[in-house]
């Protein structure tokens, strides 16, 4: 018999109970009798075909199957149905049966040389014989556990370099077949142990797999649940995802590699800013004086002599230095250009308490206060202070200081600048820390109590 | 649609910016009232004078 799609020779196959199928060694296809079938298939829209029975060379007809979701091709003399690769996997999936192939009574032994399959490995068995009774429970395989294994990838963290792009460690692993089920391109034995190593550079992924003296390579690249949903023609949405696959894309990759750089030049660009402003500002010390609390004089405020600000509209730093202690003292005072009259009108507070508290020594507050008075054009200018305070004793000093760049607006610029980009490389990272966590290179190592467990 | 990258190259321009601005003309976040034309007699009498902070709430702190 010759395959009707291809022309090769059919094979033989024999399956579980008995049952042989024809199967095709080059395009994997499969021929399955009338009466091998477990489930009835209710056809629609039959038409004549264009390939022929491999059986009694009759043309086979093509007839749709739940809705014309699969088009399997019928012997209308026979009632031989052929199975293109992959038709059975669809059949399974519409029907929901478990078994499409009939139980036989008396059934045949398989040939000790081709051990039994079931019928979805009848496909595979074309290109090598994958070994499994059909609907006997799996195999029990003594699964090592590779934790036991001696990992020295866990250690050294190699690296892949394939096409120009550079595959990073992920895990490595020590497998071992214990159920078949499906269609493989290589000879699948139950039992069968390897050794696979993982590389991702997501989204693309690279293993090694060791069996024996075979090694395999293989590249995938991660699809989108979206993509393989579109690309089934399946309805409905896909399940949402669970957990971060080894090679599925960071969706916030994109976000940080275009920040980053965008960070760093405005930060640098704000510290040179900052460095010119240093450089080129005056710095200079405009007024200074010193006064003592009124304590008997029942009015507190008075104003200080006349004093020059020079230069561009810029800032004057204002810095209060007291004696004060256990106390306060509070200072509302008003800048006047003496020119225009105009006035710029602020309070200023010092606290500074300290004591023993069971033998330990505390301190709350400081005895001096530095402010910014800002934006103040060129004039002449004096202070009118109206101090209050609560002790008695208090004697304080009053300096000011034009043009002296703030270092907390620096500061603030840079937090202003960090903070989108620390939310968008805090959310980037989380996702990696995920992705890696079930890796051999966690980058957290949480405590799952285990060993608790265990005990 | 902006992408992130687009939006924050805009942030971290007015963010630079707004940093020369303020270091070249002094801005401060320090909270302060403006008053237009203080009379002269301050001078003489600063009693006169009504600061807004006066009667200001203050902490006094301490244990």
């Amino acid at each position: 018999m010759r395959c009707p799609k291809c022309a090769a020779p059919l094979q033989r196959v024999p399956l579980t109970d008995g049952v042989e199928l024809e199967t095709c060694p080059s395009c994997s296809g499969v021929f399955y009798d009338g009466d091998e079938l477990a489930i009835d298939l209710a056809f629609e829209n039959v038409a004549p075909g264009s390939k022929a029975c491999p059986k009694c060379s009759v043309p086979l007809a093509a007839a749709t199957l739940y809705g014309g979701r699969l088009t399997l091709e019928r012997c209308p003399s026979c009632r031989g149905i052929w199975f293109d690769a992959g038709e059975i996997q669809v059949l399974r999936m519409l029907s929901g049966a478990e078994a499409i192939l009939k139980r036989r009574d008396a059934p045949r032994q398989p040939s000790p040389a081709r051990p039994a399959l079931d019928e979805s490995d009848a496909m595979a068995e074309a290109a090598a014989p994958p070994r499994r009774a059909s609907d006997d429970p799996p195999a029990r395989v003594q699964v090592p556990d590779s934790a036991e294994q001696n990992n020295i990838d866990e250690l050294c963290a190699p690296v892949m370099i394939w096409e120009g792009r550079e595959y990073a460690h992920f895990q490595t692993s020590w497998p071992v077949v214990t159920y078949v089920l499906g269609e493989f391109p290589w000879q699948v034995t139950i039992g069968e142990q390897g050794k696979t190593r993982d590389f991702i550079h997501p989204p693309h992924l690279l293993c090694e797999d060791v069996a024996g003296e075979d090694t395999a390579w293989s590249h995938g690249t991660y699809v989108e649940p979206e993509e393989v949903w579109a690309a089934f023609n399946l309805e409905g949405s896909p399940p949402p995802r669970r957990g971060v696959a080894p090679a599925q894309p960071n969706p916030h990759t994109a976000s940080r590699e275009a920040m980053g750089p965008i960070f760093k030049l405005a930060a640098a660009a704000c510290v040179v800013f900052f460095a010119l402003a240093l450089a080129f500002s005056q710095r200079r010390e405009v007024f200074v004086a010193s006064y003592a609390y009124p304590t008997t004089s029942p009015e507190k405020s008075f104003v200080t002599p006349t004093f020059k600000v020079e230069g561009r509209t810029s800032n004057l730093r204002l810095t209060i230095e007291t004696n004060i202690d256990n106390g306060w003292a509070f200072f509302p005072m008003a800048l006047i250009n003496e020119d225009t009259g105009d006035a710029i009108d602020f309070a200023r507070e010092v606290s500074f308490y300290s004591g023993v508290d069971d033998g330990e020594a505390w301190s709350e507050g400081s005895r001096r206060d530095v402010s910014y008075i800002p934006s103040v054009p060129a004039g002449t200018y004096y202070l009118r202070v109206e101090p209050e305070s609560s002790g008695v004793s208090l004697t304080y000093w009053i300096r000011i200081t034009r043009d002296v760049p703030q270092w907390s607006l620096l500061f603030w610029a840079l937090a202003l600048l960090a903070a989108p980009f620390a939310l968008v490389w805090g959310r980037w990272w989380l996702f990696e820390s995920a992705r890696w966590h079930e890796s051999d290179h966690p980058w957290i190592t949480r405590d799952t109590g285990d060993k608790d467990d265990d005990e | 649609m902006s992408s992130p990258g687009a939006v924050y190259r805009l942030f971290a321009a007015a963010v630079t910016i707004f940093l020369g601005w303020a270091l070249w003309r002094g801005w401060s976040p320090l909270s302060v009232d403006e008053v237009k034309q203080v009379p002269k007699s301050v001078r003489d009498n600063p009693g006169a004078y009504r600061s807004h902070y006066r009667s200001y709430r203050r902490y006094h702190g301490g244990k």
